[in-house]
C-alpha cells in the first residue's frame, strides 16, 4: 500500500504519464497511420468550385445617354449548413430578411440525409437581396452564412419600351434586347475549381492570375429616342382608348438607315417584376407584337405589287385597267372593299381607291406569280429583318412550290390576304421605297460601349435593292398622291406624305371575323426627302362600321405622331427642302 | 525561519516554461495571421508573458508559510472573487458570467481564484503535519472545495468546474489522506450522475451528450472534424508554420486558443507535437522534484496543486484536440492564446519556484 506523500505523488504521477501516453496513441493513429486519408480530405476541402462575383452587367441607354437598363446590387445568399446547430432559430433569426417563409428556409438549413457525413455543405437560401436586407443579415454575424454580391436589373423608366428592351431570366432565358444581347451585356463570370478558404472565397492568388479575370458587360447605346418613345407610347395608349381598340402597334423609323427611334406595342407589361407575370400565366404578354406577331396586313400590302410591276416593266403610270369589281382567278372571286366597279383605272387609282381587284389584276396578269414572289421576298417578308431582338418571327409565305399554296394565292396575296407579316417586316418593306429602293435591316443598338474603354458604333446595313431609285420615287408620287386624294387624315400641314392604309379582316376558321379588323397606316415623309416613316397598327378598333378603315383610325394617329416628330427631329417642311 | 535563496530558484524549469511560451506566440501569430480582429494576439501573449515573469519573481520571493498562515482569509478571498463574478461577470455569449472586464481587459477569475484556494487547501490539509490528516480535514477540504467549484460550476462552466474537482482530488491523494474515503467518495459520486444529470443546464448535457454521440450538435461535431484533418493531415514533420492549410484558410476555427493543439499538429507535425510533449515531461519532472524536496507538506501539496492544475488543462485541452473528450473551454498553459491564463500560470509556477526556495533545509552557505 502507498505509505507517505512521495509515494502518493509517484502515483499521480503515474497516472498523468498513462494518460499522456493515451494521447501519444490516438496522435500516432491520427496522425502517421491515418494521415493519408486526412492529408486527402484536407486538399479535397480547399479545391472546389468557387465563382468570383459576377460584374456589373452593361446598361441599356438612348441615343442620347439617358438609362433605360441599369443595374442594382444586390445580394445572393447561402448557408454552409454544416455549421448551424439549430436549424429553426437560425431560420427564424434570418426570415424577415430573406422573405421567405419560415418554414422553407429551415428545410433549406437542414442537412439532408445524404449530407450527413461531409465537411462542407451549402445550400442557397435567397437571390437578390437588398442591399439593406444584406447589411441586416451580415450584422446578425452567422459564421456560416454566406452573402456574395450580385446584380439585378432596374428599369428606371418603368415599362417604356418594354418589349424592345426585355428581360433574362435567371435560367438565361428571356425576351427582347436583353436575351438577344445578354452574352454581350452580361460579361465573363468566373466560376472554376481552385483552392478556396473555409469561408467559399477563392484564394488571392487564383483570382488575380490571369485566367479567373472576369469582366463587366458592354454597355449598349440604343437608337431609341427615350423622349420620342413615350411620347408614341402615349399616342398609342390615346389611340387605343379613343377606337376602343384591343392592342396596338407603333413603330418609328430613320428609312435611310434603319435605326428604330421608337417602337411600342400594348398591351404591355413592366420587365422588373417579369416573374410576377410568369407567376400569373400572363408570360403571353412578354412577346413582343411588333416582331413576333403576324398579321394578314391587307391593303398596304398593294404597295409592294404595285411596285413590283413598276420596277418589273410591266406597268407605268399609263398602265390601266378596266375595274369590273370582281377578278375570277384560280377558282375564287375577288372583289374590291365596297364589291363596287370603279370602271377604268390607273396605278394611283389603285392606290388611292385601294381596289382589291387592281392589285389582284397586277399580280396575276401583269407580274405572274414568280416575279410577284420574288419581289415579296425581295422585300424581306417570310424572313425574319435580323433586328437585334429576342423571338422574331419570319410571318407567313406560301410561294409556288409550298405544299399549301394555291393558285388563287397569288390573286389574294396581291392585296394583303392569305399572307401574314410582322409590323417591323411591313415597316422596313416600305422603309425600303421610302430609301431609293435600298431594304435596310432595322436595328435598335447605335454603339458598343466596351469594358475596355472602345466605343464600337454600329453602322447601318443595307440588306438588298428590291427596287430601283426611279421606281421608288415614282412610287413615292403615287402614295403621296394617294394620301392627298383620299386620306386628308393623315396630312401634315407643310409637309408632303407618301403613306397607304390597310384594313385587314382577322382570318378565323374557316373565314374572315365579319366584325373585327386590323386597321393600319403606314407613311413616311417629308417627300422629297423621307427622313421619318411611321407605321400605325391598331387591333379591333370597336368603332361604328363606317369608322371601321385604316384612313378613320390609324391615319390620324399617324399624323399626329409625325407632326410632333417633323418638329422634334428637326425636319423641315417639304417647301423648304424643295427650295424657293 | 527560512531566507530567500536565489541559488535553489530553479532554472532550468523557468527556462521550460519561457520555451513553451515562445512556441506558444509563434503559433498563435500563425493561427491568426491575416484575421484582422486577431491581428495583435501574438503581441499582447508576449506582453502578459512579460508581465507573467514579473509576477512570477515577485510570487517566489513570497514565504508560502506566510501564505499558509493566511489560509482562512486567502480562502474567503476565493469565495468573494468567485462570488463577485457570478454577480458582475459578462460573456460574449447569452447568459454566461465567466468574465470580468477591467478597464477593456477581460480576465476570467476561476483561474486565479483556484490558484488561491490551492494554497488555503493545502495549509488545512498540512495542519496535522506530519500526521496524515483525519476525516474531519477530508470533509472541510471537501466543502471548501466543493463550494468554490459550485460558484464555477454556476457560471456556467462545467470544465473549469471538473478542474477544481481534479486539484482537490490530487492533493486530498497527496496529503496522505486515508484512500478509503477517496474511494467512498468516487463510488458515492459515480451513483449520483444518474441523479444530477438531468438538473445540469441544457447546454452541458448536449455537451456531453454530444461527445457520447457526435451527430448530434453539427457545429460541435464541425470543430472537432476540423480539428482531425489538421492534425491528421499534418503527418510526420507537419506543413511547416504559417503553411496549415487548415489553419490558414480557416476551416479550423478558435484556433488560436482551444485548437491551437491541431495547429501544432498540422504545421509541426508529429515531431512537433511529441516535442511539446516531451517540454511538458520536463515540466512535469522539475515540478516533482520541487515537490519531493519540499522540506513540509504544504510545500508538497502546493506544488501537487500547481501540477494538476497546470497538467489537467493539458490533458482535458489535447484530450479534446484529438476527439477522446467532449468539447471544453480549457486553454493549454502557456501555449492557448489569453492573456490572463499566461499569466496566472506564471503566477503558480512562482509559487513552485517560492517552495524551492524557502526549503528548511541544509545551508552550506
Amino acid at each position: 500500500m502507498m505509505r507517505g506523500p512521495e509515494a502518493r505523488v509517484r502515483f499521480i504521477t503515474f497516472l498523468l504519464i498513462v494518460v499522456l501516453m493515451l494521447l501519444v496513441m490516438q496522435l500516432v493513429r491520427i496522425q502517421l497511420l491515418e494521415h493519408p486519408a486526412y492529408a486527402q480530405e484536407a486538399r479535397a476541402l480547399v479545391e472546389r468550385y468557387y465563382a468570383l462575383p459576377s460584374p456589373p452587367w452593361g446598361l441599356v441607354t438612348d441615343r442620347n445617354g439617358d438609362l433605360l437598363v441599369g443595374n442594382q446590387p444586390v445580394f445572393d445568399v447561402g448557408a454552409e449548413v454544416e455549421m448551424i446547430g439549430d436549424p429553426v432559430a437560425a431560420a427564424e433569426r434570418l426570415a424577415p430578411h430573406l422573405h421567405r417563409p419560415v418554414g422553407e428556409i429551415v428545410a433549406a438549413l437542414t442537412l439532408r440525409p445524404e449530407e450527413q457525413n461531409r465537411t462542407f455543405v451549402w445550400h442557397p437560401l435567397a437571390q437578390g437581396i437588398s442591399q439593406a436586407d444584406a447589411e441586416a443579415l451580415s450584422a446578425l454575424h452567422l459564421p456560416w452564412l454566406t452573402l456574395t454580391p450580385s446584380w439585378r436589373r432596374v428599369y428606371p423608366e418603368g415599362h417604356l419600351a418594354a418589349h424592345l428592351l426585355g428581360f433574362v431570366n435567371a435560367e438565361g432565358d428571356g425576351y427582347g434586347l436583353l436575351a438577344y444581347e445578354q452574352r454581350l451585356l452580361r460579361g465573363e463570370r468566373v466560376v472554376q475549381m481552385g483552392e478556396v478558404t473555409g469561408s467559399s472565397a477563392p484564394m488571392p492568388e487564383e483570382a488575380v492570375s490571369g485566367f479567373t479575370m472576369p469582366y463587366p458587360g458592354t454597355t449598349l447605346r440604343l437608337t431609341i429616342d427615350r423622349t420620342i418613345q413615350a411620347f408614341v407610347e402615349g399616342e398609342l395608349d390615346k389611340a387605343l382608348h379613343d377606337y376602343s381598340a384591343e392592342s396596338g402597334t407603333i413603330i418609328v423609323m430613320d428609312p435611310r438607315t434603319g435605326a428604330i427611334l421608337a417602337m411600342a406595342s400594348r398591351p404591355v407589361y413592366e420587365p422588373e417584376h417579369y416573374a410576377s407575370y410568369a407567376k400569373e400565366d400572363e408570360t403571353s404578354l412578354f412577346l413582343d407584337p411588333a416582331i413576333s406577331l403576324a398579321y394578314e396586313p391587307g391593303s398596304v400590302f398593294k404597295l409592294v405589287t404595285v411596285a413590283a410591276a413598276l420596277d418589273a416593266g410591266v406597268a407605268d403610270l399609263d398602265w390601266s385597267y378596266e375595274d369590273r369589281g370582281y377578278l375570277d382567278y384560280g377558282g375564287i372571286r375577288v372583289y374590291n372593299w365596297d364589291r363596287r366597279a370603279y370602271g377604268q383605272q390607273d396605278l394611283e387609282g389603285l392606290l388611292a381607291h385601294s381596289l382589291n381587284v387592281g392589285a389582284a389584276t397586277l399580280a396575276t396578269q401583269a407580274l405572274g406569280a414568280e416575279r410577284f414572289y420574288d419581289y415579296v421576298r425581295a422585300f424581306g417578308f417570310g424572313q425574319t429583318t435580323g433586328i437585334e431582338l429576342m423571338e422574331e418571327a419570319p410571318g407567313i409565305l406560301r410561294v409556288p412550290g409550298d405544299w399549301q399554296w394555291k393558285d388563287s394565292d397569288l390573286a389574294t396575296n396581291a392585296f394583303g390576304q392569305g399572307i401574314a407579316v410582322t409590323p417591323l417586316q411591313m415597316a422596313t418593306a416600305v422603309a425600303a421605297i421610302a430609301n431609293d429602293g435600298r431594304l435596310m435591316t432595322p436595328y435598335v443598338v447605335a454603339e458598343r460601349r466596351y469594358p475596355d474603354g472602345r466605343v464600337v458604333p454600329i453602322l447601318p446595313r443595307e440588306a438588298g435593292r428590291p427596287i430601283s431609285a426611279r421606281t421608288a420615287r415614282t412610287m413615292w408620287t403615287l402614295m403621296a398622291r394617294a394620301v392627298e386624294r383620299e386620306v386628308p387624315q393623315a396630312q401634315v400641314p407643310g409637309y408632303r406624305i407618301a403613306g397607304k392604309t390597310g384594313t385587314a379582316q382577322i382570318p378565323v376558321e374557316g373565314g374572315y371575323d365579319p366584325e373585327a379588323i386590323v386597321a393600319s397606316f403606314v407613311g413616311f415623309g417629308p417627300i422629297p426627302d423621307p427622313q421619318l416613316l411611321v407605321f400605325v397598327k391598331l387591333d379591333r378598333p370597336h368603332v361604328p362600321p363606317e369608322m371601321r378603315w385604316g384612313s378613320t383610325t390609324a391615319a390620324p394617329v399617324f399624323r399626329r405622331v409625325a407632326s410632333r416628330l417633323f418638329t422634334l427631329l428637326h425636319i423641315p417642311p417639304s417647301e423648304a427642302a424643295e427650295g424657293p | 525561519m527560512s531566507r530567500i535563496r536565489w541559488r535553489d530558484f530553479d532554472w532550468f524549469l523557468l527556462s521550460i516554461v519561457v520555451v513553451l511560451t515562445v512556441i506558444g506566440i509563434v503559433m498563435i501569430a500563425s493561427a491568426t495571421v491575416g484575421v484582422e480582429s486577431l491581428a495583435g494576439a501574438w503581441r499582447k501573449q508576449a506582453l502578459y508573458a512579460v508581465l507573467g515573469l514579473a509576477g512570477l519573481f515577485l510570487v517566489a520571493t513570497v514565504d508560502y508559510h506566510l501564505l499558509e498562515s493566511l489560509q482562512w482569509p486567502i480562502y474567503f478571498l476565493t469565495l468573494i472573487t468567485l462570488g463577485l463574478t457570478l454577480i458582475f461577470g459578462r460573456s460574449e455569449i447569452g447568459d454566461v458570467r465567466r468574465f470580468i472586464f477591467i478597464g477593456g481587459i477581460s480576465i476570467q477569475p476561476a483561474f486565479p481564484a483556484l490558484i488561491l484556494l490551492i494554497i488555503s487547501l493545502a495549509g488545512l490539509l498540512a495542519r496535522r503535519s506530519p500526521r496524515p490528516p483525519g476525516f474531519a480535514e477530508f470533509l472541510i477540504s471537501l466543502g471548501m472545495a466543493g463550494l468554490a467549484a459550485f460558484l464555477v460550476f454556476k457560471q456556467p462552466n462545467l470544465s473549469t468546474a471538473t478542474l477544481y474537482g481534479a486539484v482537490w482530488g490530487a492533493m486530498a491523494l497527496a496529503s496522505g489522506v486515508n484512500p478509503l474515503y477517496l474511494v467512498g467518495l468516487t463510488v458515492i459520486s459515480a451513483a449520483s450522475v444518474p441523479l444530477l444529470l438531468p438538473h445540469l443546464p441544457v447546454y452541458m448535457q448536449n455537451r456531453i451528450f454530444n461527445f457520447l454521440n457526435p451527430a448530434r450538435d453539427p457545429w460541435a461535431q464541425y470543430n472537432l472534424m476540423q480539428a482531425r484533418i489538421s492534425i491528421g493531415s499534418g503527418g510526420m514533420w507537419g506543413k511547416g508554420p504559417f503553411h496549415g492549410s487548415q489553419s490558414q484558410l480557416h476551416f479550423l476555427r478558435v484556433r488560436h486558443t482551444d485548437f491551437i493543439f491541431s495547429v501544432i499538429c498540422e504545421e509541426l507535425g508529429f515531431v512537433g507535437a511529441v516535442v511539446i510533449f516531451f517540454l511538458y515531461l520536463l515540466l512535469l519532472w522539475r515540478m516533482l522534484r520541487i515537490a519531493a524536496r519540499a522540506t513540509d507538506l504544504t510545500g508538497t501539496l502546493i506544488a501537487v496543486g500547481i501540477i494538476t492544475y497546470i497538467f489537467y488543462q493539458l490533458l482535458i485541452n489535447v484530450g479534446m484536440n484529438l476527439s477522446l473528450l467532449p468539447v471544453a473551454g480549457l486553454p493549454i498553459p502557456f501555449i492557448s492564446s489569453g492573456g490572463s491564463s499566461l499569466f496566472v500560470a506564471y503566477l503558480g509556477i512562482g509559487l513552485v519556484e517560492g517552495i524551492a526556495m524557502h526549503q528548511k533545509g541544509l545551508d552550506f552557505a
